[in-house]
């Protein structure tokens, strides 16, 4: 049940959260867009029958990102499309130490999804590799060559495909993801504010990301903590850098509808900083507060509010069923 | 005990020769990140069956000892182990498995998910997780081997595995068992299309024949099968909300009078604080909490910025 006073407390502490934003924080991701958008995807979707069923056909996506980095996803939806009406989709971005979501719990509701493997990630590790940990912290004194850059990119290209695939509808594009995919979620939907349709973002990662490694030493965050207690001179240049990638400083380009389910509890990504990303988007979105949970930020039991708001939103072609409560398929983990 | 009693005996008695014919060769390399002033965390490096070289998270509290032990079996399926959390590295002498397949275990094998769970599944002897389940038992012996180690005061924590090396090593002391992979994993594909199971919906789809096959071998790696009555120490076995209860009362069932249930509803902040409190106790450890409310952290810092 969603909580009352310990929200309230917690809405309160994020208040107290600020992240500095580069001067040149547009002109940052201007470039980098543009770098991108200068390299041909070069997207390959190749049929995996040995995965799909009666009911979703699934397919081995891989594609080209910032450097010419290749990266992958699985890409799911509905068996027998007869082409006569276009479909929804979501774009199930992964958590730190996730697997890449393979949709089909999604699919067989009705909607085209893809789950993307940015690099790093099983499957598109051959170039950029920076392991796990080591993915936080890899090349984090260079804010143009942190790894981050082209892991941020890799989910807004395999977003662009997604809503450019001819069975979807590209004006009902949502995203889904939990943790490092709630950031995701949020650099995606600020990149592309007039595409993404609306946004569930779970127990947010990348989202005040110093104040959060002070906060907490769990993993992921922790990697900041161990990495300056033995590089204690590079905070300044470490807190420059993540400020280019802070969900914060993003929120404010952010259009769509957006569902914020937290975990009053979390100790990996605390929750003050979901509050603060919901204090820094331009429209209040719906916050989901889940007093004795974790980083499980109210799941199973936020698949309910989770499947209804992208039904009211996308509008999927079939009726909607319940959402199996098995966490695995809404791609939760870090 | 049923007709499979001979060769389960046989099939388990094979890996345990097949596995001490195999030196550890245990190496171990100082982790400068992951070490602190109340820890020490090295990468340790040793073989398992077939020589495969398999890796773990070794951290030994820097205070004296002997400490308990902390043994991290697989809990999730996928590639990435995390570190331990340094609670519990300031408590115990933890191990972390990273299995065959996983990062920094996964040469010359290394897993897809999905596709692992499934990889030779048709045999007991050819199923990846025979040798997964080797890596348990050799990370369970190096652990033991440490000498930082109270041998009287080691405990495992994981999947299913963790039964399995209560079963076939005398060195644990607890067991908690936080989610099931082997237990009854034949019966409860049916109800998902989430991974892993639903690897073995799908060789069902492509290859109908071999399911009574596939059904063999789960059956051999099942703890409820034959394992779990020969453990004797405490288990806690988590039972999910939402979940066919069946295979998990078969397998406390198994396990005897040392077994509890922890039925869980999802509410990871009580449900975390109560099974660290429960393996705390086994272990004769005070518990921790990762979950500090948000005022209380907020309150500490400031108290920290100030002194």
């Amino acid at each position: 049940m969603p909580a009352t006073t310990r929200a309230q407390r917690t809405e309160e502490l994020a208040r107290e959260i600020v992240v500095q934003r580069p001067p040149d924080f547009g002109d940052f991701w201007s470039a980098a867009e543009a770098e991108l958008a200068a390299i041909d995807p070069a997207a390959e979707f190749v049929f995996r029958e040995d995965l799909s069923t009666e009911e979703v056909e699934v397919f081995d996506v891989r594609f080209t990102g910032l450097g010419h980095v290749r990266a992958a996803a699985w890409y799911t939806r509905p068996a027998g499309l007869d082409g006569a009406r276009a479909i929804p989709g979501i774009l199930v971005s992964p958590g730190y130490i996730s697997e890449p979501t393979l949709g089909k719990a999604w699919s067989k509701r009705g909607y085209a999804v893809m789950g993307v493997a940015p690099r790093g990630k099983l499957r598109a590790e051959g170039q950029v590799n920076p392991g796990y940990p080591g993915l936080l912290v890899s090349d984090i004194l260079d804010p143009v060559a942190y790894t981050y850059r082209g892991f941020y990119l890799d989910a807004v290209r395999a977003f662009d495909l997604l809503a450019d695939r001819p069975e979807v509808d590209a004006e009902r594009v949502g995203l889904l993801g939990i943790s490092q995919g709630g950031g995701l979620g949020v650099v995606v939907a600020a990149l592309r504010p007039d595409v993404v349709r609306c946004a569930v973002i779970g127990a947010p990662f990348l989202v005040g990301i110093m104040e959060s490694a002070a906060l907490t030493s769990s993993y992921p965050y922790q990697e900041i903590n161990e990495y300056l207690a033995v590089h204690p001179a590079a905070i300044e240049q470490v807190t420059t850098t993540v400020a280019y990638y802070d969900g914060l400083n993003f929120a404010d380009r952010i259009r769509a509808d957006i569902l914020i389910h937290l975990g009053l509890n979390d100790d990996i990504c605390p929750p003050e900083t979901g509050y603060a990303l919901a204090h820094a988007l331009p429209t209040a979105p719906e916050v989901l507060a889940y007093d004795t949970c974790g980083h499980d930020a109210g799941l199973p039991a936020a698949t309910t509010p989770i499947a209804a708001f992208f039904a009211e939103r996308l509008r999927p072609p079939t009726k909607q069923a319940a959402v199996s409560s098995a966490d695995s398929e809404l791609g939760i983990d870090t | 005990m049923n007709g499979t009693t001979t060769s389960h005996d046989e099939f388990w008695a094979d890996l345990d020769g097949e596995l001490g014919a195999v030196p550890p060769a245990l190496e171990l390399k100082r982790h400068a990140y992951l070490s602190g002033p109340e820890y020490t965390v090295y990468m340790a490096r040793f073989s398992s069956l077939g020589h495969h070289r398999v890796t773990g998270y070794l951290s030994i509290p820097t205070a004296p000892g002997p400490h308990s032990g902390l043994l991290e079996l697989p809990s999730r399926y996928g590639s990435v182990v995390h570190v331990p959390h340094p609670n519990d590295r300031r408590r115990h002498v933890v191990l972390t498995l990273m299995h065959r397949g996983q990062r920094l275990s996964d040469v010359p094998l290394k897993a897809s998910f999905p596709g692992f769970f499934s990889r030779g599944i048709e045999d007991p002897r050819t199923w990846v997780y025979r040798g997964v389940v080797a890596d348990c038992l050799r990370a369970s012996e190096v652990l033991a081997s440490i000498e930082a180690v109270d041998p009287s005061r080691i405990g495992a924590v994981g999947d299913d595995s963790t039964i399995i090396v209560a079963a076939r090593r005398q060195s644990l002391a607890a067991i908690r068992v936080d989610v099931v992979r082997y237990s009854g994993a034949w019966s409860r594909r049916r109800s998902t299309d989430a991974y892993p199971l639903e690897e073995l919906n799908e060789l069902e789809r492509r290859n109908p024949s071999i399911a009574a096959k596939v059904e063999s071998t789960l059956a051999m790696f099942d703890p409820a099968v034959q394992l779990a009555s020969e453990v004797d120490v405490p288990a806690l076995v988590t039972i999910p909300e939402g979940v066919d209860r069946q295979p998990y009362q078969r397998l406390i069932q198994a396990l005897g009078a040392g077994a509890t249930a922890f039925p869980t509803s999802h509410f990871e902040y009580e449900h975390d604080d109560a099974r660290d409190a429960w393996i705390s106790a086994q272990l004769g450890v005070e518990p921790m909490t990762r979950f500090d409310h948000a005022a209380g952290r907020r309150a500490a810092r400031a108290a920290s910025d100030v002194a």
